[in-house]
């Protein structure tokens, strides 16, 4: 049996007060404790020992808690008095601060948006999208791909316990038309369980029905209203008008909320697949790989084991499949993608549903936004240590009163925590404006509503709370630590060890900085660059016209002849592709000398008569497709210089040799210069335009003389609809939709050159605080130095140069860095610009100049203030 | 001068008593046996400190012994305010005694 009291007892009496008073008390209690354990026995005197616990612990409790509330109500108060008597000083924090936290909320907004793709389907945590790896089959720099087989989500499901529900989608643009209006829209064509795995906000219709009949078509409530009004849309019937311009009747049988922004794939209807009208081949084809499949597997099956049973499953399948062609290494890799991580991990793969977020953006901001709120933080610690001085004596004061280190510790980081949720509340305010046109600039549905919930909140307190102790930490141990005799005698110096640090920190802040803005800087250049290099194709005055109309294309003859009448139409043309994104491609190509086995690759765009002439491609060699030779029963071809550099031919030989691209035999008839036609992170590959007779058109190009454009546009929206009555008119600019093409990147380019202003700024600001608080010092010395003759200039340098060395020595240590950053980014574009000096001498002077000019404010005031009046305080 | 209670100047007694040993337990024990009573620790601790605050009493830290865990003693001692309280209490006591018939006594 232990001697001593219960330990636990002990501990709690012990933890309520640390005086010596107290300890004389233990004791005591301890020693009685031992008495009547000898006279009462072990148990007695066990609870003797707990009723003092239970005796005492209240009192002592509430007594801790009101003097520490009594204590922090003091901090409080002398941190508002300190805030108050340095007005400049605590605006410069604050300032910072707010403006670093703004960038940093704003920034986290985003990231939190764009990992909350598809988060509001109710089941989405095991729903999964299966994609496709297709060895042999590279395209636009990526061998995977988003599409698989039609036939795949149904065999899924029948092979497959663990599958729940599964279905698949296509996402395309058809037109839909009541007897009065007409209207081309992106939609989805679904089989299977689409409902079951989507959740949306059902309006009029019954979910587990809607999509059951082959004819039925649920829409959204905004194309609902589009196509009905306020009318009641359910059992209404629409035609739908596909591609190839075949014509379904379709009845309404549901009505759905819109999708919700943050969702991967966007649609305006939903119709049954079944009825979608395919060119050449049936729904229960593996050969036919071009939906979207998804699945959602039972309650609490685990991922890795469904994607280890998944495993070359459809292999089996496709082999059988008559389009197969027996080579093993061919054989697709499937697998799985969760459907909350689509928006964010899918940019390589091919043919996404609609544009995809880039985690490398994500990943930049989010690494943006840590740097600039450090930023801010050091600015704190450098101004908050600058000043011990003034804090000297206010430090040794309480140290002789008897404040213990961890008191002073606790006093210095609440002044911290203080002065950040005063930023927060500034930054909170500054972020409700900014927030819509942040939006809009990153192209997000970001609304003050993400404001409003609990998450949101707690994080903002969990980050005023670390942003106040990173930043009070170093001040405040550097400040408690101070002997008390000391700075009492008023001998601290702004001790050289701090200065050391704090110059470390302003060097840190600075290349940091100076690293944000040759990167930005250099992603400006090469994303302007994108937008403004000469590609080889003459987009100007050239509009673009969409058209499904098989009729319109089988009159198109006419209906140029009609066009080019008119006054203010220089040229007439069409395409099948989108002239300034052909990416269609193919390998089946027959060209004379081609071995057995052997393959092009090639990009292949049907175009009409004076394509070529209209977007100024030049000819290496050959003629442009002309009437007069043109044959209806054989195609001709005009390939690009890389095509035939891939064959080996020289451009004089190519002219005249038959070629055949989709078994349409005929000639080639000229080389062109390679242009590009995709996007410039693309290299140029092998393209050929073919003008073959049969294939309809899908764009109606038009050049203008760029004069009176509306009254042009009205003419040739008036002769479209007479010859294409029933189908839609829309156009657009080609100059606007190349741009467009670059529009996201260049959001990001134009943001990271914000935020790297923002950095700058901040450092700046911090910069300016120490340089204002040197001069201070130094008013006394500058006042003797004018007496004994020094000038103005003299009297600059020497407060100046410190800080310009600072500068200087943080550009070396970025300038390496920058430089590598910026050359293994620029790595990924197939164009790009050359690294040269410009880019660091802008960074340079931009940096040196920004410090230069905030540091001089304060020295020049100093230095132009009469010498008398520093002096006469004496 | 303000006159002291009952338990402040048994209190007082005791640590005069005592001389050396006068810390808490001792003086509880005393207590106990002057007064008949149990005495809690709690009890006593109060009129200490106030008898201290007061300049009646004053405290020193003295060596530890192990049944007290290797925690110091405070040890009380009277001051002359002390003292002078004690007389007083005494002086009142006497006065306001005398005269009493002794008769009361008879009846106890």
């Amino acid at each position: 049996m232990s001697e001593r009291p219960p330990k636990l007892a002990e501990k709690i009496l012990s933890k309520l007060q640390y005086d010596d008073v107290w300890k004389t008390t233990l004791g005591d209690f301890e020693e009685y404790y031992t008495y009547l354990k000898e006279k009462e026995g072990f148990s007695s005197a066990n609870i003797w020992y707990w009723k003092q616990v239970l005796h005492y612990a209240p009192s002592k409790i509430t007594h801790k808690i009101y003097w520490s509330v009594s204590m922090f109500k003091n901090y409080l108060k002398i941190s508002f008095r300190t805030l108050i008597k340095q007005k400049s000083y605590s605006f410069i924090n604050i300032i910072g601060l707010g403006i670093g936290l703004t960038a940093f909320f704003l920034i986290s907004l985003f990231v939190s948006y764009e990992f909350n793709y598809d988060s509001f389907h109710e089941n989405g945590d095991r729903t999964y999208r299966i994609i496709a790896q297709q060895p042999d089959n590279e395209y636009l720099g990526s061998n995977w791909y988003a599409i698989t087989p039609t036939a795949m989500a149904a065999t899924l499901k029948e092979d497959f316990p663990d599958v729940e529900y599964a279905t698949y989608f296509t996402n395309t643009r058809t037109v839909l038309r009541t007897s009065t209006d007409a209207f081309s829209e992106w939609g989805v064509a679904a089989d299977g369980d689409f409902f079951d795995i989507f959740t949306y906000v059902w309006y009029a219709g019954n979910q587990e029905t809607a999509l059951v009949d082959p004819y039925s078509i649920i829409l959204t409530q905004s194309m609902a209203q589009k196509l009905f009004g306020d009318e009641n849309p359910i059992n209404r019937t629409i035609e739908q008008v596909y591609p190839n311009g075949k014509i379904t009747e379709k009845t309404v049988t549901g009505v759905v909320a819109n999708p919700p922004e943050n969702s991967h794939f966007d649609f305006s209807f939903i119709a049954n697949d079944q009825t979608t009208p395919y060119y050449n081949y049936n729904l229960n084809e593996w050969s036919n790989t071009n939906v979207y499949t998804f699945v959602q597997v039972r309650d609490g099956i685990n991922e890795e084991d469904f994607a280890a049973k998944l495993d070359g499953f459809a292999d089996t399948y496709i082999s059988a499949s008559e389009y197969y062609q027996d080579d093993l290494d061919a054989l697709p890799n499937h697998a799985l993608q969760p459907l909350e991580e689509i928006h964010l991990s899918s940019s390589n793969l091919n043919f996404n549903p609609s544009s995809t977020g880039d985690i490398k953006f994500v990943r930049m901001f989010a690494i943006v936004a840590v740097i600039i709120l450090l930023i801010a933080c050091v600015n704190y610690m450098n101004l908050s240590t600058a000043r011990a001085l003034t804090r000297g004596k206010e430090v040794g004061v309480r140290k002789v009163i008897g404040a213990y280190k961890s008191n002073l510790i606790m006093q210095f980081l609440s002044e911290a925590v203080i002065v950040s949720f005063i930023s927060i509340i500034a930054a909170i305010l500054a972020v409700f404006v900014l927030l819509p046109f942040f939006g809009d600039l990153i192209n997000r549905d970001l609304n003050t509503a993400a404001l409003m919930s609990w998450q949101f909140w707690t994080f903002v307190i969990a980050i005023g709370l670390v942003v106040g102790v990173v930043s009070g930490s170093y001040p405040a141990f550097y400040l408690s630590g101070q002997k008390p005799i000391t700075v009492l005698k008023g001998n601290l110096k702004s001790g050289s060890g701090n200065t050391f640090f704090r110059n470390t920190l302003v060097i840190g802040q600075f290349s940091v900085t100076v690293i944000l803005l040759i990167s930005a800087i250099v992603v400006f250049e090469q994303l302007n660059f994108l937008r403004t290099t000469d590609t080889g194709l003459k987009r100007e005055q050239i509009v673009s016209i969409p058209n499904n109309d098989p009729e319109l294309w089988d009159r198109f003859e006419t209906v140029k002849t009609e066009l080019i009448k008119q006054s203010g139409i220089e040229m007439v043309t069409a395409s099948q592709a989108n002239p300034i994104y052909m990416s269609s491609r193919t390998s089946g190509t027959v060209w004379e000398g081609q071995e057995e086995g052997e393959e092009l690759p090639i990009y292949v765009s049907p175009v009409h008569f004076d394509f070529q002439e209209m977007f100024g491609i030049d000819l290496v060699s050959g003629t442009p497709f002309s009437k007069d030779t043109f044959k209806e029963t054989e195609a001709s071809y005009i390939v690009n210089e890389a095509a035939i550099h891939e064959l080996g031919w020289g451009s004089d030989d190519a002219i005249g040799k038959p070629f055949s691209v989709w078994g349409n035999d005929g000639y080639i008839v000229g080389v062109a210069e390679d242009f590009n036609f995709l996007s410039l992170d693309q290299p140029i590959a092998p393209l050929v335009l073919m003008l073959a007779p049969q294939y309809d058109s899908r764009y109606l190009l038009v050049k203008t003389n760029g004069e009176n454009i509306q009254e042009t546009m009205s003419k040739i929206e008036e002769t479209l609809k007479t010859f294409s009555p029933g189908y839609p008119f829309s156009f657009s600019f080609l100059d606007e939709s190349y741009e467009n093409m670059y529009r996201d990147d260049i959001r990001m380019g134009e943001l990271f050159n914000y935020f790297s202003i923002f950095a700058l700024i901040i450092a700046s600001l911090g910069l300016f605080g120490l340089a204002t608080y040197i001069a201070e010092r130094r008013t006394k010395e500058i006042g003797i130095r004018k007496v004994l003759g020094a000038n103005l200039f003299q009297i600059l340098t020497l407060l100046n140069k410190d800080f310009l060395k600072l500068v200087v020595v943080s550009f070396l240590i970025a300038g390496p860095i920058g430089w590598y950053l910026a050359s293994t980014w620029l790595e990924d574009f197939a164009f790009r610009i050359e690294l040269g000096p410009m880019v660091f001498i802008v960074a340079g002077v931009l940096t040196i100049l920004v410090a230069l000019f905030t540091v001089s404010y304060k020295s020049l005031r100093t230095g132009l203030a009469n010498p008398v009046e520093s002096l006469k305080n004496e | 001068m303000k006159l002291l209670t009952r338990t402040e100047e048994f209190i007082l007694l005791a640590v005069w008593k005592l001389q050396d040993d006068a810390y808490s337990i001792p003086i509880q024990e005393k207590l106990n046996e002057i007064t008949d009573k149990d005495w809690s620790l709690g009890g006593i601790y109060m009129p200490l400190e106030r008898l201290e605050k007061r300049g009646y009493l004053k405290s020193t830290l003295s060596e530890s012994t192990p049944e007290r865990g290797g925690r110091h003693k405070r040890i009380y001692s009277l001051t002359p305010a002390g003292k002078e309280a004690l007389r007083y209490a005494y002086e009142v006591q006497q006065t306001i005694w005398s005269g009493v018939p002794q008769l009361m006594f008879g009846l106890g």
